[in-house]
């Protein structure tokens, strides 16, 4: 596993969905830190779990998610950050 | 009261009247306010068993002709325009056993997403979450969520999704299942 940043894990996050951005016409440039992929129509209930388990195998990191914020878990800038903090060396 | 056989199974009509009243309450079950109160004692009335703090959506239909055979728990979510079926003609149960035979098992803290269908001999388990639009057709064991047509098992619940669980909090707790486990050999 290697350190991985929270702009990378962001730009992998925002190519999974970019037909649905399209479709909101929206580009991932546009896309805002605080942008909640739920709320805005993005990804759906099942879309989230589809999109956890892309990033553990792009980046071949394993989450539990426990410590992650519940609010957290859908919004593009602290997903992202989380899976950085996680890919460091010696995290769990 | 009328009985005659079909294949090995004796079956019982139903009677006229009961039949007619169980219809009417359950018609006015389907648009009557009060997802906790009215719609409940309706269901409660046509013999539906169910338990406390159930929450029954618009336009739920319960079984027509048996509605004693459906036995649901406590905190229970039955989402709009789900549909619950708990026989099907030529393979009801002797007569003798009628009275105290159960179909369909929803038990406690399920989650029934909208427009479901539960079809008879399935007993969903404790804080199990239906997706939206998925064709029950068999058991479906407890803290599981199913999705599809026929419903599969697509993950582990680790926290029930009642009225009182925030959304994000239950998908923060959802694990996924891997495509090999718990498929259905179809």
């Amino acid at each position: 596993m290697r350190h991985v940043s929270a702009a990378e894990v962001r730009a992998v996050i925002l190519d999974h969905v970019a037909p649905y951005l399209e479709a909101r016409g929206l580009k991932p440039e546009q896309v805002a830190d605080d942008f909640d992929l739920l709320t805005e129509g993005i990804i759906d209930s099942m879309g989230i779990l589809a999109l956890i388990a892309m990033i553990e195998s792009h980046f071949e990191i394993k989450v539990d998610m426990e410590d992650l914020d519940p609010e957290h878990l859908t919004v593009v800038g602290p997903l992202s950050r989380y899976f950085e903090q996680k890919s460091r060396p010696g995290a769990h | 009261m009328p009985t005659e056989s079909r294949g090995d199974t004796p079956f019982r009509s139903e009677p006229f009247l009961r039949g007619l009243g169980n219809r009417l309450l359950q018609v006015v079950a389907l648009y009557a306010p009060g997802q906790t109160t009215v719609r409940v004692w309706l269901h409660r009335r046509r013999g539906v068993r169910i338990g406390n703090d159930v929450r029954i959506g618009t336009d739920v239909l319960i079984e027509t002709a048996f509605p004693e055979w459906v036995r649901i728990g406590d905190h229970v979510i039955v989402s709009m325009r789900s549909t619950i079926i708990a026989h099907f003609e030529g393979s009801l149960p002797p007569v003798q056993e009628k009275t105290a035979y159960v179909s369909v098992r929803i038990e406690d803290e399920v989650f029934v997403g909208p427009g479901s269908i539960i079809l008879p001999n399935v007993t969903i388990g404790r804080g199990s979450v239906v997706s939206a639009g998925s064709v029950v057709t068999r058991s479906i064991p407890p803290m599981t969520m199913v999705q599809g047509n026929p419903a599969r098992p697509i993950a582990h619940c680790e926290v029930p999704l009642t009225y009182r669980t925030p959304l994000k909090e239950f998908l923060s707790r959802l694990r996924p299942i891997q495509q090999t486990e718990g498929l259905h050999s179809d």
